[in-house]
């Protein structure tokens, strides 16, 4: 029993020290090929005029854009990318382009209560032609105000080809209850392989993005259904780009 | 002469002398007596803790930084592709005049490439849901999102108010289509965008900046102004 014990601390300590981070360094050089693989998805994305999300893991950026301009960037803090131990393979991206899946709920929204007709107010002096003064008020507070309010700070996004993204919007990053947190969400995520490996599934890789919480919010609010979602390289000798090998 | 009765214990020794006699006892006192295995219970429920907890933890400590992972190696492009690839995303971006809506900060920024040429604060929908109690009608008042073109550009426009403006004031819906007409409710010009949305002025200049309209997008008086000048038909519209 004690061996079973101490075999599984050294396991637990094995998984926790084991953080595979490599160190931060200068971007990969990337091949011909494998920069033209990811550009001709950004193009297709461009090329759909729908809004798609623009993932830039050198950066680490994340844009929303359109026609190939950017809308909106939300700033990242830091970015992660992993695979459960469970799952076995190689830590790699598994396609250049992805598309949502994930169920966007609608969100509840505010009844607009119907106005009784009443004896009109005098309208302001410097009133227009046309000025109601039971418009002037309106008696519901903005939905968008509260659906911002009500949007999730921390929510994971499915993609297809199998991509799962977690996105955390967490105040400060080093504090205790986000390093609580992280550990609760990665036992999860460890649970979770485990049970997709028992049962012959695939274990997606995952890419948890670190935002602040009105960006995570703000992030939700931008999603629509299919969504895509692209890998950004910068083109061949551009500034901030990765050296052409 | 009988042989002596065999002792109360029988014993059976095949072993040398000088070992630890096995014992085997008969009658009642070979009753086991049970006790419950605690110990078993509590160091196999530890240890199964112990393993799910490990699990999670080699499960889910797997990461790199983002940038370390290596990107797809593409098989199905030609040599010298990528430059050609990335001109022609630029390609994609409108390169005149575009405008783009952010709903959620009541913004509107009227552009030229990726040059910002105004900023102004509009209203854009409350995301709302109408129901007409008489006929279940349902109505949600949302700016909608996603990519737009100026369809067609008015001066003076005049409002043909749709049901859910009566439902929403509690008055009946008019039989006669001249009761509809609001002249003064969209302001001086109107960007028409299709399916009824329109970027309009508005009466009520107080509320911009706040989620309060019926879908359309509101404008202030001068910013209307410059927006509806500036745009032309097929102007691309980005609302997000």
């Amino acid at each position: 029993m004690r061996g079973l014990a101490g075999g599984a601390l050294l396991l637990l300590l094995c998984g926790a020290a084991g953080a595979d981070r490599a160190a931060a360094g200068a971007p990969p050089r990337l091949n011909e090929k494998t920069r033209a693989a990811a550009l001709s998805a950004e193009l297709a994305a461009a090329k759909s005029h729908q809004l798609y999300l623009v993932l830039d893991p050198f950066a680490p950026e994340l844009d929303l854009a359109v026609d190939g301009i950017v809308l909106r960037r939300f700033p990242v803090e830091s970015a992660l990318f992993g695979r459960s131990r469970l799952a076995g393979g190689d830590l790699a991206w598994p396609a250049d382009s992805y598309t949502l899946v994930s169920q966007l709920d609608e969100p509840e929204r505010p009844k607009i209560p119907i106005q009784t007709p009443a004896p009109a107010a005098a309208p302001p002096p410097d009133a227009k032609p046309g000025f109601d003064p039971s418009h002037a008020n309106p008696a519901i507070r903005p939905a968008s105000e509260e659906l911002l309010e009500r949007a999730p700070t921390h929510f994971r996004l499915r993609f297809e080809p199998a991509l799962d993204v977690s996105i955390l919007g967490e105040a400060g990053v080093a504090n205790l209850p986000g390093r609580l947190w992280r550990a609760r969400h990665r036992l999860i995520e460890g649970w979770e392989a485990l049970w997709q490996r028992l049962h012959g599934q695939t274990v997606p890789p995952r890419v948890v993005l670190t935002v602040k919480p009105e960006e995570a919010r703000r992030l939700f609010l931008a999603l629509l259904p299919k969504m895509r979602l692209v890998l950004k390289v910068m083109p061949a000798g551009a500034a901030g780009g990765p050296t052409p090998r | 002469m009988r042989p002596p009765d065999p002792p109360a214990v029988s014993s059976f020794d095949a072993r040398p002398p000088g070992a630890t006699p096995l014992v085997f006892r008969t009658g009642a006192a070979a009753r086991v007596r049970f006790r419950f295995p605690w110990k078993v219970l509590l160091y196999g429920f530890g240890g199964l803790l112990l393993a799910v907890l490990a699990a999670g933890l080699a499960g889910g400590f797997g990461y790199r930084e983002l940038s370390t992972v290596p990107l797809p190696r593409g098989a199905a492009v030609r040599h010298g592709e990528a430059p050609r690839l990335a001109l022609q995303i630029a390609g994609q971006e409108p390169h005149g005049i575009h405008i783009a809506v952010d709903t959620i900060a009541n913004r509107l920024y009227l552009m030229k490439g990726t040059e910002v040429l105004r900023e102004a604060v509009c209203s854009t929908g409350t995301g709302g849901v109408l129901t007409d109690p008489a006929t279940g009608r349902r109505w949600v008042f949302e700016t909608p999102r996603g990519t737009h073109r100026v369809l067609q550009k008015i001066k003076n426009p005049v409002w043909n108010k749709p049901d859910w403006a009566f439902v929403e004031d509690g008055v009946p819906i008019p039989k006669d289509s001249a009761e509809r007409v609001d002249t003064y409710s969209l302001g001086d010009y109107a960007l028409n965008l299709g399916d009824g949305y329109l970027i309009h002025g508005t009466l009520y200049q107080r509320l911009l900046g706040r989620s309060v309209t019926h879908g359309c997008v509101r404008l202030g008086d001068e910013d209307l102004e410059a927006v509806w000048k500036a745009a032309a038909i097929g102007t691309r519209v980005y609302i997000y």
